[in-house]
């Protein structure tokens, strides 16, 4: 019997494989070929060419990367700290709880979901998500008790993302899916709620 | 070529950017940002969302690198956080909902004397699921473990291994190799 494809693929990486399935790719002209091919065909894919990275991309990156900073400088100069970040923090608060989202550009998927429940929580799920982007800040230093609480909520995020995703392959009922989203919403406003907190506590 | 083994940093570069330099990041970027957008584009195939890649692994480069301890090439370091950032981008609800324009929707058909070396390949690629993509690329090209992709994927190497044979057996496919040169995948009689 020919040796199958994860068997060759096997032999090729200087795996183990089965002893007979190594004899046989070694006396067979056809199983010799296709580990050739295999050969070959790992060849082709590292001699891809590289693709250039966008234009301006550096600037793009420097401009994240050190906002952090210069805003910390700005707002140690000001005589407005403690206003400033219970502003803030005020502004988020209200965000999450009681506006619709900032109109960000909704993918166009989103956008053409219409008026639904599911559409509406798509587009706050989406808000929060920019909100979190937006929060540049990361401590040098973080509690253990608030990493967990971050790796927990995100560990829920992706699993809520996975059975959001077996939605798309039509598993899952209007309702299951609209519950599955406000979990979403709601993770995601949890997880928004510790990251500024973080913020405040470094006294941004 | 289009791997991080190909790029390397000077350690004199490395130091300075754990140091604070803006001029070392930029550095880095220069040295690495082209393996980690080809890195990202291969695998999700968009540009929007490669680019995205580039912008937020380098922004955590340049956050983090003051904790790199310096034990392994930095390379791999940038190239570890470039795979989480593509990974997350795969697990995202919004790229699995938005309609990415595939990277050769717009390319014309080409009489196929006419197609440039490897653009088969590229296509072929292209028309792979998202998470045979990222396993071929991260294992052929890359060279990671099954073991180790498993781990990223939150799978077993099992799962990275059939994951691996079933994008080879559809790349055969779709780059047309000849029926007859593949017995070994299908034929279960004795040669």
């Amino acid at each position: 019997m020919h040796a199958r494809i994860d068997e060759l693929l096997s032999l090729r990486d200087g795996e183990p494989v089965a002893a007979a399935a190594a004899r046989h790719a070694g006396d067979c002209p056809a199983c010799a070929g296709e580990l050739e091919r295999l050969r070959g065909l790992r060849r082709r894919l590292r001699a891809l060419p590289a693709l250039p990275p966008p234009e301006r991309g550096w600037e793009a990156v420097a401009r994240r990367a050190y906002k952090r900073s210069a805003r910390g400088r700005r707002l140690l100069a000001g005589a407005g700290l403690g206003l400033a970040a219970s502003a803030a923090w005020l502004m988020v608060s209200l965000t999450l709880r009681e506006t619709p989202p900032a109109p960000v550009a909704a993918p166009p998927v989103i956008a053409e979901a219409g008026a639904g429940a599911n559409a509406e929580l798509m587009r706050r799920s989406m808000a929060l998500e920019h909100t979190l982007k937006g929060i540049d800040y990361q401590p040098n230093v973080v509690r253990a008790s608030t990493a967990g609480t971050i790796a927990d909520i995100e560990d829920r995020i992706a699993l809520v993302d996975y059975q959001l995703s077996q939605a798309a392959a039509g598993s899952l009922s209007d309702a299951q899916s609209e519950r599955l989203w406000r979990q979403r919403v709601d993770l995601m406003g949890s997880l928004v709620q510790v990251r500024y907190a973080q913020v405040r506590q470094a006294g941004y | 070529m289009s791997s991080f083994a190909d790029c390397a940093a000077d350690p004199a570069i490395v130091a300075a950017a754990r140091a604070g330099e803006r001029s070392a990041h930029a550095a880095l970027y220069e040295i690495f940002a082209a393996a980690v957008y080809t890195l990202a584009f291969r695998i999700l195939q968009s540009p929007a969302a490669a680019d995205e890649v580039v912008q937020d692994t380098f922004v955590e480069v340049i956050r983090n690198i003051s904790n790199f301890d310096g034990r392994g090439p930095c390379g791999a370091w940038i190239r570890r956080i470039a795979v989480n950032k593509c990974l997350m981008q795969l697990r995202s609800p919004w790229r699995r909902r938005m309609p990415w324009p595939g990277a050769f929707e717009q390319v014309p058909a080409l009489p196929a004397s006419d197609v440039p070396a490897g653009l088969d390949l590229e296509r072929a690629l292209a028309q792979l699921s998202e998470r045979a993509r990222a396993v071929l690329w991260l294992h052929d090209v890359e060279g990671y473990t099954h073991r180790e992709i498993g781990r990223l994927l939150g799978r077993t190497a099992s799962f990275s291994k059939s994951t691996l044979a079933r994008a080879h057996s559809r790349l055969r496919v779709l780059l047309g190799e000849p029926e007859e040169s593949l017995p070994c995948t299908h034929a279960l009689t004795s040669c």
